[in-house]
């Protein structure tokens, strides 16, 4: 089955089933913020949020982990268990899942992969949700994406008011959809309703900018004297990076109790200065300029060019978190 | 799936002090298991990252040439956490070991070619790394004239001093070993490489240059071999960056568009040319 309807008042057995079948990740409330959590129980689960303050790809890329555990002496390592049990992430909205097939170009690399990474993406599941209320801040628009994009999902769900219309998108989505819900056909008015709704969500995020074309300005840009003033009033708190759904840099550390220890991949940033300093002291990219510079070039257009994405979904999450109001929107429009 | 972030274990088998100085230090590493020492098939300007548990990891470049055997030897100046570690080691320690990495010397390119190879300072160890590899006897006839300038701020700051010394006296190679300023027993050459390419002046045809070596140094050689004739794609260079994973991940050796560790180290002065000047 393609498409289905699922009624709110059964939305909970469904969480069940797909609990039944493996761990369900998915959007809690906890202290005032929406968070992807493993759910407890099907109750735990709140789909009523605009987006989450972090992203999901926490589930993916942690934002510390684990590489393997060791002892001093005679360096022994310990490998750790990865993770690889079957898993559902659920309630997904479209920047975000963009954002995971972004990830995927990195961690899934036909020389390395990753295997603390793909393990628990090959066995885990995604679940989209449409999105029916944008912030003034997303933009997904601008980036490729949109609030009925299906990008990175199994399946697609959609609040029509008192019910889900489900699309599956992919084989797994499809396997699952029979599998799992006892689900309604969807009528032809739900199907219609459905359309009207994404084309009216469509027009409330009129595209800010066009990724095409900055991308490809900024091939030219490195020299700009835009940079010279557009990072001043950047505090460097790297906070824009941390929320990120594609922001994928990291750190291996290692960390020691006496004569034991593990040595962990962690989240860093290319906003901090330690990012890139030599121990000779030599840092190419020595002020908050450089630093900046490599953000939006990284993000509008090496990525572009080595992946044929630009590595910003839109999401908006570095424009509401950054302490000093930063806008990326307002960035790359320089270069338009 | 392999998982590329966990270190094989490799015994220190010898320590040599390289430098009057005592901070530049060459281990021979010989791998306990010999699967891993089979998987880790590696050829000149590669590197690896070296691995001591609680210490951390860092990117060093391969000096041994594969046709020296199964150990592979690696020339690490004493910095910070990680080079300080290694360097209070005796041998028989076990440490770790990952990679090989990045793309190396164009090994297919090189054949047929004349070779000139400039390194200064303790950049020289995957110029080491090539120079063995070439003068293989299996292999030298398949590379044309040789020539290897090197030097150092003093005599004793030379690294590999004896071995370079015998290869001045061999027949089919063409040494200029030179320091910034000499001493009681320094009987060589005294000045600065860049003036001594252009003094040797290899002849740019049917050449590569490659040249490894401190910034300042790069910056005044190679508008020599310009001069000389070498075209900029006809010049290679080894790139040093910060490091974490080694294999395109941890996002932090970028120049533009290209990671140092897995699209480099190594990039022709024509590919430099078309990056941003960040590094
Ligand atoms: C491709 C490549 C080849 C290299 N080859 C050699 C060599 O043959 N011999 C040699 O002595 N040195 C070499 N270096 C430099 C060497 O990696 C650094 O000196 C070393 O990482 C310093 O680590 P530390 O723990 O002593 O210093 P700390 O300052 O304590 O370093 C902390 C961490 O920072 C990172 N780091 C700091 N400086 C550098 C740097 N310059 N390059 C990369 N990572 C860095 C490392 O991850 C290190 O674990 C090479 C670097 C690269 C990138
Ligand atoms: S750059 Fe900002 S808007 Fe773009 S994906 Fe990252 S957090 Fe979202
Ligand atoms: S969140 Fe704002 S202040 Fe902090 S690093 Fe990002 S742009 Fe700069
Ligand atoms: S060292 Fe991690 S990406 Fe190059």
């Amino acid at each position: 089955m393609d498409t289905g309807i699922i009624k709110k008042e059964n939305i909970k057995g469904v969480i069940e089933s797909l609990m039944q079948m493996g761990k369900v990740v998915a959007p809690t409330r906890q202290d005032d913020m929406t968070v992807f959590s493993a759910l407890p129980s099907s109750e735990a689960l709140d789909l009523n949020y605009t987006n989450s303050k972090l992203s999901p790809k926490d589930y993916f890329f942690p934002q510390t982990e684990v590489l393997f555990c060791y002892e001093k002496e005679n360096n022994q390592i310990h490998p750790p268990l990865i993770e690889d049990k079957p898993a559902c992430l659920v309630g997904v909205r479209p920047c975000d899942a963009k954002a995971i097939t972004l990830l995927d170009c990195i961690f899934n690399d036909p020389q390395y992969k990753d295997v603390y990474y793909l393990n628990k993406r090959k066995n885990t599941v995604v679940i989209g949700l449409a999105c029916t209320n944008p912030q003034s801040t997303c933009f997904c628009t601008s980036t490729g994406g949109g609030p009925l994009d299906t990008t990175g999902m199994d399946m697609l769900w959609q609040d029509l008011g008192d019910r889900y219309l489900i699309k599956a998108v992919t084989p797994q989505g499809k396997e699952l959809a029979s599998k799992l819900f006892g689900i309604d056909k969807a009528p032809e008015k739900d199907l219609s309703y459905a359309k009207k709704q994404g084309e009216k969500v469509l027009s409330m995020i009129p595209p800010a900018f066009e990724a095409e074309k900055i991308s490809e300005k900024l091939r030219s840009s490195f020299e700009d004297s835009v940079w010279e003033t557009i990072h001043e009033k950047c505090l460097g708190c790297a906070a824009c990076t941390f929320v990120c759904p594609t922001c994928h840099c990291f750190d291996i550390q290692d960390e020691n109790s006496r004569d034991r220890g593990r040595r962990v991949k962690l989240w860093d940033s290319c906003m901090f200065p330690l990012f890139t300093l030599h121990t000779s002291g030599h840092n190419p990219r020595l002020s908050g300029k450089e630093r900046m510079r490599q953000r939006i070039m990284h993000k509008f257009n090496y990525f572009k060019v080595n992946n044929g994405h630009v590595a910003c979904v839109g999401c908006g999450r570095c424009i509401r978190e950054c302490p000093v109001n930063m806008d990326i929107r307002q960035i790359v429009s320089a270069f338009s | 799936m392999e998982n590329p972030y966990l270190p094989k274990n490799v015994k220190i088998e010898k320590i040599i002090d390289e430098t009057a100085g005592k901070d530049i230090k060459s281990f021979v590493l010989s791998f306990l298991n010999p699967q891993d020492c089979e998987a880790f098939s590696y050829h000149p300007g590669q590197f690896a990252e070296i691995s001591i548990a609680g210490a951390g990891e860092i990117p060093i470049g391969i000096a041994s040439s594969p046709s020296e055997g199964v150990e592979v030897k690696f020339t690490v100046k004493k910095m910070g956490v990680v080079t300080k570690d290694l360097h209070n080691s005796s041998a028989g320690r076990i440490i770790g070991l990952r990679g090989p990495y990045g793309n190396g010397f164009p090994m297919e390119e090189l054949k047929g070619k004349n070779i000139v190879i400039v390194g200064g300072g303790f950049a020289f160890t995957t110029l080491r790394s090539l120079a063995v590899y070439l003068m293989d006897d299996s292999r030298r006839k398949d590379y044309g004239d040789i020539t290897i300038i090197c030097g150092a701020r003093t005599p004793g700051d030379l690294i590999y001093r004896q071995e370079v010394e015998t290869w001045a006296s061999q027949p089919d190679l063409k040494v200029q070993v030179t320091v910034d300023k000499g001493n009681a027993d320094w009987s060589g050459r005294e000045g600065f490489i860049p003036p001594v390419v252009k003094e040797v002046a290899p002849s740019a045809d049917n050449a590569i240059a490659l040249v490894c070596g401190p910034p300042i140094m790069i910056k005044l050689t190679i508008p020599i071999l310009f001069d000389l004739g070498f075209a900029p794609n006809k010049i290679l260079n080894s790139l040093e960056m910060r490091m974490k994973c080694g294999f395109g991940k941890c996002g932090r050796c970028n120049i533009g568009n290209k990671y140092v560790c897995k699209d480099g180290p190594v990039f022709t002065f024509e590919e430099l040319q078309k990056l941003p000047q960040e590094y």
